[in-house]
C-alpha cells in the first residue's frame, strides 16, 4: 500500500481509501435516506476487515440509524492504525454528531460538512464549520474538511473557511474537467488535501469496458455502451478501447482510471464505493504497478472518455448525472 | 538552611511573585533585606522580564543581569551618597551579598539595616503616616503623605501605588460611571460596583492580578505563562440587544429580542458600536476586553461553577439515535438568568462567544508584540463558549478566533472599561 500526507495534516492516508457506501442491491429505506439492510452490513463489514488487511487505513463513513457501530467494531482492533473520516451527511448540528462519534470512535480522525452546490457559503454552512473549527481546536478532530460537487464551492472554501485541511470531491479521468483549473493550483498552494470520490463514477467507467462481462459481476449487463444503439455512432473510438485494453491483458479499465488517479501527485488518495471483493481486488492490484499511466492507458481512457460524453448522460446511473456536469 | 532564612516572612516571599517559583533561595536571601519593606523587588533590578517568566525551558535569560559597576549602578539609584560606612560608591558586590545585602565575612552574618539612611527613614514615615489617615478615610491627608513618600523615592511602585490609590479615594467620580455602591477595590481605591450612565450596562471591577494564562489542556492555549493584568472593568453581562440598539439603531441579531444577547456580530461591527458609545459616554476608554483581561476575569471570578449546570445540560441533551437535530434547534438566553460568579459576573461561559481585542497569535500572550494592534487582518480572539457548544467544552482558557468581519450566530461581546487614571 502507498500512503500519502494529508495536506498539513501529519496523517498519512492510503491511496486506496474505502467509501462505505450503501450498495443498491442491499437498501431499505430509512427515516432519512437509506440503509444497508442487515445481510448488506454484515457483506461490508467482511469487506472493510479485507481491506484494513491490505493496509486501506482510511474509512469513510456517515451516521444514519446506528450503522457506525459496526464500522466501529469492524476498525476496533486497528484502531490506532486506521483513520476513520466521517461526515455530516444530513442537516443536523455537527457538534452532536461529533461528540456521538467521539465516544463510538474513541476520537475522530477525519471530519467533513458535505455542501451541495452554490457560489459561496450561506450563514448556517459557515456556522457548521465554526463549530468544526471548534471541534478541531478542542483536540476531538484531528483534521477537517468538506466534500462537495460544486468547484466553485471549492474555491471558495480555499478563501473563506479558516482551517480546512482537506477537500474531497469528484475526480476521475473523465469528469477531471480540465484539471479544476482554478481549484488545483490554490489548493496547493495552501497545502490542502484532496481525496477523490467518485474516482470510477460511481462504479459506471466499468460499462465502458467491453470485457467486463468476464471481469465484473457475471449476473448484470455492464456493456449496454456496446450495444447497438452507440456502436454505430463511434465505431472508431469502440476499436481503440478495444485494442488498447487487448494490449492490456491484465488490466481493467476501472483500474487504469484509478491510476489515473493514483499517478496523480497532488491527490492525497481515491476513494471508490466498494461492495464486493473483486472490486477490492481490482482497486488494490492498479497500485501494485507503476504509477504513471502507460501509452496504451492513456489511449485507452481517452477513448473512454470520448465514448462516455458521446451518450450524454446514458452510462451514468439516474441518480449519479449530476457526474457528468464536470465534463470539460 | 540558616535560621534568618527560616524565619524569611512568607508574605515578602509571595512579594517576589513568580520568580519565587524558580529562584527559591535567591528570593529568600532578599527576603532576609530590607529591600522588600521598600518595595525593591526582583523587577526592579532584573526588569519585568516576561520573556524569561514565559520560557519554561529557560531559553530566554532576564531582561538585565547586572555585575560588576552595573550593581554599583543600580544601588546608587537610591543609595546617591553611597556606603553608609565606607562611602564606596563603586563596588557595592565586594562586601553586600547582591540579594540578601549581608556582611560576608565568617561570623558576621548579621543583616544590612538602612537605619543610616535618612532618605529611606523619611519614606518609611510617610508611608506609615499615609497608611494611618487612610484608615480613617482621611483620603486627602493619605494622597499628601504618599506624595511625599514618592517624592522621596521616585521609582517606587509601593508609594506609587498607594499614592493612586489615595487619589482615586480622594475623587471618587469617574466620568460616564455612575456608582451603585459605596464598596471600593481597597488596592486600587475604585468603585466595584458601577452603571455607564444612560445605558443600564452595569460593570465590576476586576482587580490587577498575575495570571497562570493559557492551559495544558487544549493544543491553542499551550504553553501555560505568568501574564500581569492591570485592573480594568468589565460588564456584568453579554451586551444585550436593548443595550446594542440604543446606540446603534440596527439589531444584527438572528432571533430579534430586546432582552437576549446580542449576536451575529463581527469584531468589526462591535468595534464601531463601542466607537460610538466612546463618542456618547463623557471619558471614553470603552473597549473590548483583550484576552488576557477576558481570561483573568473568568479565572478569578471562577466562571463556569454555576453557568456549566442548568441551561445549558438542559440544552445539550443528545438526541436520539437518527434523529437529527439542526442549529436551529439552539439559541441564546437572556443574559443574568443564572447565577453570576465570584466578581458578579454573568455567563462568562455559554450563551453567546464574546469578541477580545487581540489578534490570535501563539502564546505566549505578550500585548506589547503588536496584537492588540487593531490593524492588519489576523484572526481576532473570542472566548467563552457559545450557546450550541458541548457542556465539556467550556472552560474559560480555549480559545478560539475567527475573522475580523465574520458574523457567526453565536459571536456576541462583552463591554470593557479602562480604568482611567489620575
Amino acid at each position: 500500500m502507498i500512503y500519502r500526507q494529508l495536506g498539513q495534516t501529519g496523517l498519512n492516508v492510503s491511496l486506496l481509501s474505502f467509501g462505505s457506501h450503501t450498495d443498491p442491491g442491499y437498501k431499505r429505506k430509512a427515516a432519512q435516506g437509506n440503509v444497508l439492510t442487515e445481510e448488506g452490513q454484515a457483506k461490508r463489514d467482511r469487506l472493510l476487515a479485507r481491506a484494513l488487511d491490505l493496509g486501506v487505513n482510511m474509512v469513510d463513513t456517515y451516521e444514519n440509524e446506528g450503522q457506525w457501530e459496526p464500522v466501529a467494531r469492524v476498525v476496533k482492533a486497528k484502531r490506532d492504525k486506521t483513520l476513520v473520516s466521517l461526515c455530516r451527511q444530513f442537516p443536523m448540528f455537527v457538534g452532536e454528531n461529533i461528540d456521538r462519534a467521539a465516544k463510538l470512535f474513541g476520537h475522530v480522525d477525519m471530519y467533513r460538512v458535505y455542501f451541495g452546490e452554490g457560489a459561496g457559503f450561506d450563514a448556517k454552512q459557515l456556522a457548521d464549520w465554526d463549530v468544526l473549527r471548534r471541534a478541531k481546536e478542542a483536540g476531538k478532530v484531528r483534521a477537517i474538511g468538506i466534500s462537495t460537487h460544486d468547484e466553485r464551492l471549492m474555491t471558495a472554501a480555499l478563501r473563506d473557511l479558516e482551517g480546512l485541511d482537506y477537500v474531497m470531491f469528484p475526480y476521475n479521468f473523465i469528469h477531471a474537467r480540465a484539471d479544476y483549473a482554478e481549484f488545483l493550483p490554490q489548493a496547493a498552494a495552501k497545502g490542502v488535501g484532496l481525496i477523490a470520490i467518485k474516482p470510477l463514477a460511481a462504479g459506471s467507467i466499468v460499462k465502458l469496458d467491453p470485457r467486463a462481462r468476464q471481469t465484473s459481476r457475471p449476473e448484470r449487463d455492464f456493456v449496454q455502451l456496446y450495444q447497438a444503439k452507440y456502436r454505430p455512432l463511434l465505431p472508431g473510438v469502440v476499436e481503440e478501447i478495444t485494442k488498447s485494453l487487448q494490449r492490456l491483458p491484465d488490466e481493467t479499465l476501472c483500474q487504469a482510471a484509478l491510476r489515473f488517479v493514483y499517478s496523480r501527485k497532488f491527490m492525497t488518495a481515491a476513494m471508490p464505493g466498494m461492495f464486493e471483493d473483486f472490486t477490492l481486488d481490482e482497486n488494490y492490484a492498479g497500485m501494485t504497478r507503476q504509477l504513471e499511466l502507460s501509452a496504451d492507458e492513456r489511449a485507452a481512457l481517452d477513448a473512454a472518455a470520448i465514448l462516455a460524453r458521446s451518450t450524454q448522460r446514458d452510462w451514468l446511473p439516474s441518480h449519479y448525472r449530476w457526474l457528468d456536469k464536470w465534463q470539460g | 538552611m540558616a535560621a534568618w532564612a527560616q524565619e524569611a516572612d512568607t508574605a515578602k516571599f509571595r512579594a517576589a511573585g513568580v520568580c519565587s517559583r524558580c529562584h527559591v533561595a535567591q528570593v529568600l536571601e532578599w527576603t532576609t533585606s530590607k529591600h522588600p519593606n521598600v518595595n525593591v523587588a526582583c523587577r526592579d533590578c532584573h526588569g519585568a522580564s516576561e520573556g524569561h517568566v514565559a520560557n519554561e525551558r529557560n531559553q530566554v535569560k532576564p531582561d538585565r543581569l547586572p555585575h560588576g559597576a552595573a550593581i554599583a549602578g543600580l544601588c546608587a539609584s537610591c543609595h546617591t551618597a553611597g556606603c553608609p560606612k565606607t562611602k564606596e560608591a563603586a563596588k557595592c558586590e565586594s562586601c553586600h551579598h547582591p540579594h540578601a545585602l549581608i556582611h560576608p565575612a565568617p561570623g558576621k552574618l548579621t543583616q544590612m539595616t538602612f537605619q543610616d539612611d535618612d532618605r529611606v527613614r523619611k519614606y518609611d514615615g510617610h508611608m506609615r503616616s499615609g497608611e494611618a489617615s487612610a484608615a480613617k478615610s482621611d483620603w486627602k491627608g493619605a494622597l499628601a503623605e504618599f506624595e511625599a513618600a514618592l517624592a522621596l523615592l521616585p521609582s517606587n511602585r509601593k508609594a506609587a501605588a498607594r499614592r493612586e490609590m489615595a487619589w482615586r479615594r480622594a475623587n471618587p467620580d469617574i466620568p460616564g460611571f455612575r456608582r451603585l455602591s459605596e464598596k471600593f477595590d481597597p488596592g486600587t481605591g475604585l468603585p466595584l460596583d458601577v452603571s455607564v450612565a444612560d445605558l443600564g450596562l452595569r460593570m465590576a471591577l476586576v482587580p490587577a492580578a498575575d495570571l497562570d494564562m493559557g492551559s495544558e489542556r487544549w493544543r491553542g492555549s499551550r504553553p501555560v505563562h505568568t501574564v500581569r493584568v492591570d485592573a480594568f472593568y468589565l460588564a456584568r453581562l453579554e451586551l444585550t440587544q436593548l443595550q446594542w440598539t440604543a446606540i446603534d439603531g440596527e439589531n444584527p441579531s438572528a432571533k430579534k429580542d430586546p432582552a437576549l444577547p446580542v449576536h451575529g456580530v463581527s469584531w468589526d461591527d462591535a468595534r464601531r458600536w463601542i466607537a460610538k458609545l466612546n463618542d456618547k459616554i463623557a471619558g471614553g476608554g470603552f473597549r473590548l476586553p483583550t484576552e488576557a483581561e477576558w481570561e483573568a476575569a473568568a479565572v478569578r471570578g471562577g466562571a463556569g461553577a454555576s453557568a456549566r449546570n442548568t441551561w445549558h445540560r438542559e440544552n445539550s441533551a443528545a438526541p436520539a439515535k437518527g434523529a437529527f437535530r439542526e442549529i436551529d434547534a439552539y439559541s441564546p438566553h437572556p443574559p443574568g438568568r443564572l447565577a453570576s460568579d465570584a466578581l458578579g459576573l454573568f455567563d462568562m461561559l455559554g450563551n453567546v462567544w464574546e469578541w477580545c481585542s487581540s489578534a490570535s497569535r501563539p502564546y505566549p500572550y505578550d500585548a506589547p508584540d503588536g496584537r492588540e494592534d487593531a490593524t492588519g487582518d489576523e484572526l481576532r480572539v473570542l472566548r467563552g463558549g457559545g450557546y450550541a457548544d458541548s457542556l465539556a467544552d467550556l472552560d474559560p482558557r480555549f480559545r478560539h478566533a475567527d475573522r475580523k468581519d465574520r458574523r457567526q450566530i453565536w459571536y456576541g461581546i462583552r463591554v470593557a472599561r479602562s480604568v482611567p487614571r489620575p
